[in-house]
């Protein structure tokens, strides 16, 4: 029974039926088929994976990161970073990777981000003489940062779905955030050294400390929503939902009062598509509830794992393998199905060997993340490169650099787990 | 003008269907701004009583987590009309148009199929004690709020309804060879 419901669920994902209607078919499908369940499980299950406190922060967090978009937050930040680190070589490269970083703060998916800051940053490197695969690159992956710097839609998903402590998730995610970021400029440093890329050696401006000192008010508002955010939960102060709440009633009095580009008119069309953005993520961890229902009726996870656990008596071993077959799958496949379908898996293997939930929670999340990134079907690619106006040939052709650098940095975390447990570990206890 | 040329039978309902639809879709739209942004403000009270005045509510945490429940049933179907959900449709339209087409109708079908699932497996399937699951937890209460649970788990059938509704117009659709999408997809979400 297995076999034939993952098949399905596979090619339907694969012939771009949307996860939600896939993976809802199968699940009433399976549970329909086998006549000793009984089908009001389905809508009872449905509801009860969206019946989840946690999963609150989710709406908030969008709601919160919408205002600031539509408040003019991103304009402001491409502008500061430009002026940080604009006079480098590669400058515009490195305020894009830098750009992301400080807006990670305030969004928590990667998609968003790419095509936030990248939209604003690719007319100008176009302008400049970037290549255009290579600006549509280094926009999706520095998007990634995106969901692994606090606030994160992923972390929330998995958080609620694993039983982690988002809170701690969040906290977590910082270090390997910094850690992604100083590697993606590093790529776009190397880049000057190689003759193809004369744009990326040519330096533009000088610093100016009074030009940084007069951008700076402009962003206050992005540089100090972390300090409300983190600054609640690692003080034990809020919940992630709460410190959500804060954030949306924050970019309210920010993008109402203070930069005054957000009227209450707009305010229902705001609701709305922020509406519509978590529905688009909750309705797929609804119909998730009622197909690992249908799998844990199956013993999927014990099959699974049984395997999976058989391959080697060494935690690492088994936790590389999970890994690598997470990578592997988010290349092909949505990463939001992969990652809820696989974690009842995850949870076992975590504790099979007693790993910190954090450790694992946070490799899962990059790795889904990062193969979500790698071609050939990745999303923030796509975005990135209708956004560059280049073709995807060339986008694939400029990714692999950068596509490496993450890849170092989930090595990085997976060798030193202090980098994604230390901060939460340190303030949560 | 737009008679001139007298529309035949289907084509007529789907134009009514469409209408009708349309107004629902307004109705529904005002209803998931309404409890978002009553749910924030329930969140708020919530933060501003514990922390401020250090006096929890005892019926916060429930209302917003029921307020995003119906948000979810009801935004699922606006998500829809708007081909909002994720899916991987960049390797759809990769793909040649003989196989696009029928995958297209496969997908309203399977809306429809999940629709009525909601609204039969909810309100209409009666289990062995011969009662819907809707009839079998009206007598519960929420912990909270002591709401009827009934009342609570009816975002099902209302948001099963529409979808349903959604769906055969976009078939329909597909049947008159237009699209159900064009009007409603203002902007990108």
């Amino acid at each position: 029974m297995l076999t034939p419901l993952f098949v399905t669920l596979l090619l339907l994902i694969l012939l771009g039926v949307p996860v939600v209607v896939a993976i809802g078919t199968v699940a009433l499908g399976g549970i329909l088929l086998m006549p000793e369940l009984a089908p009001v499980e389905f809508p009872r299950k449905m509801f009860a994976a969206v019946d989840s406190f946690s999963l609150l922060a989710l709406p908030y967090f969008i709601l919160a990161g919408e205002l600031m978009v539509r408040g003019g937050m991103s304009r402001r930040l491409v502008e500061f970073a430009e002026t940080l680190v604009g006079h480098l070589r590669g400058g515009l490269g490195h305020a894009t990777v830098l750009a992301n970083m400080i807006f990670a703060n305030v969004t928590g998916s990667s998609v968003a981000a790419t095509s936030a800051i990248g939209s604003l940053m690719a007319p100008e490197m176009r302008a400049r003489g970037y290549k255009p695969g290579f600006i549509a690159a280094l926009a999706a992956t520095s998007g990634i940062i995106g969901a692994i710097i606090p606030p994160s839609m992923v972390m929330v998903v998995y958080g609620a779905m694993a039983g982690v402590s988002i809170g701690g998730l969040f906290l977590g995610g910082f270090l390997p955030g910094l850690l992604i970021t100083s590697l993606l400029m590093l790529a776009v440093h190397l880049h000057g050294y190689h003759p193809a890329f004369p744009e990326i050696r040519a330096t533009s401006g000088r610093f100016s400390v009074r030009l940084m000192l007069t951008t700076l008010p402009r962003v206050w508002v992005a540089v100090l929503a972390p300090v409300i955010i983190l600054g609640g939960i690692m003080t034990g102060i809020f919940t992630a939902t709460e410190a959500g709440v804060v954030a949306c009633f924050y970019a309210l009095i920010v993008s109402m009062f203070v930069y005054r580009s957000v009227k209450v008119r707009d305010l229902p069309r705001i609701l709305l598509n922020a509406a519509v953005m978590t529905t688009t993520v909750l309705a797929i961890i609804a119909v998730a509830g009622a197909l690992g229902w249908l799998l844990t009726y199956l013993n999927f996870t014990d099959i699974v794992g049984s395997w999976m656990l058989g391959i080697s008596s060494k935690g690492w071993v088994v936790l590389l393998v999970l890994l690598l077959t997470m990578l592997i799958l988010t290349m092909f496949i949505e990463s939001l199905a992969v990652l809820i379908i696989l974690t009842p898996l995850i949870i076992k293997i975590g504790t099979t060997f007693g790993y910190d939930p954090l450790y694992v929670g946070m490799l899962v999340i990059m790795a889904t993340q990062i193969g979500a990134t790698t071609p050939p079907v990745a999303v923030c690619l796509f975005v990135a490169t209708s956004i560059a106006g280049t073709t995807y040939d060339q986008t694939i052709r400029r990714c692999w650099p950068f596509i490496a650098a993450l890849m170092l940095a989930l090595v990085l975390v997976f060798l030193f787990p202090a980098l994604s447990t230390w901060i939460p570990n340190t303030f949560l206890k | 003008m737009a008679d001139l040329v007298a529309p035949a039978p289907p084509a007529r309902i789907t134009t009514a269907l469409g209408a009708v639809l349309r107004r629902v879709d307004r109705v529904m739209e005002v209803l998931v701004i309404a409890l978002f942004a009553g749910i924030v403000l329930v969140g708020g009270l919530q933060v501003f009583f514990r922390y401020v005045l250090n006096a929890s509510l005892s019926w916060s945490e429930e209302l917003q987590r029921y307020g995003l429940i119906w948000i979810v049933f009801l935004a699922l179907v606006i998500g829809y009309r708007r081909g909002a959900h994720i899916g991987m449709n960049l390797v759809l339209h990769a793909l040649p148009r003989a196989v696009q087409v029928p995958v297209g109708w496969l997908v309203d079908l399977l809306w429809l199929g999940l629709g009525l699932a909601m609204v039969m497996y909810t309100a209409v399937y009666q289990s062995g004690a011969g009662l819907t699951f809707l009839k079998s937890v009206s007598r519960q209460s929420s912990a909270g709020m002591g709401l009827r649970m009934d009342i609570i788990y009816a975002c099902i059938v209302v948001g099963g309804v529409y979808l349903t509704l959604a769906a055969v117009y976009a078939l329909l659709c597909r049947f008159a060879g237009t699209s159900p999408r064009t009007e409603l997809a203002e902007e990108p979400c």
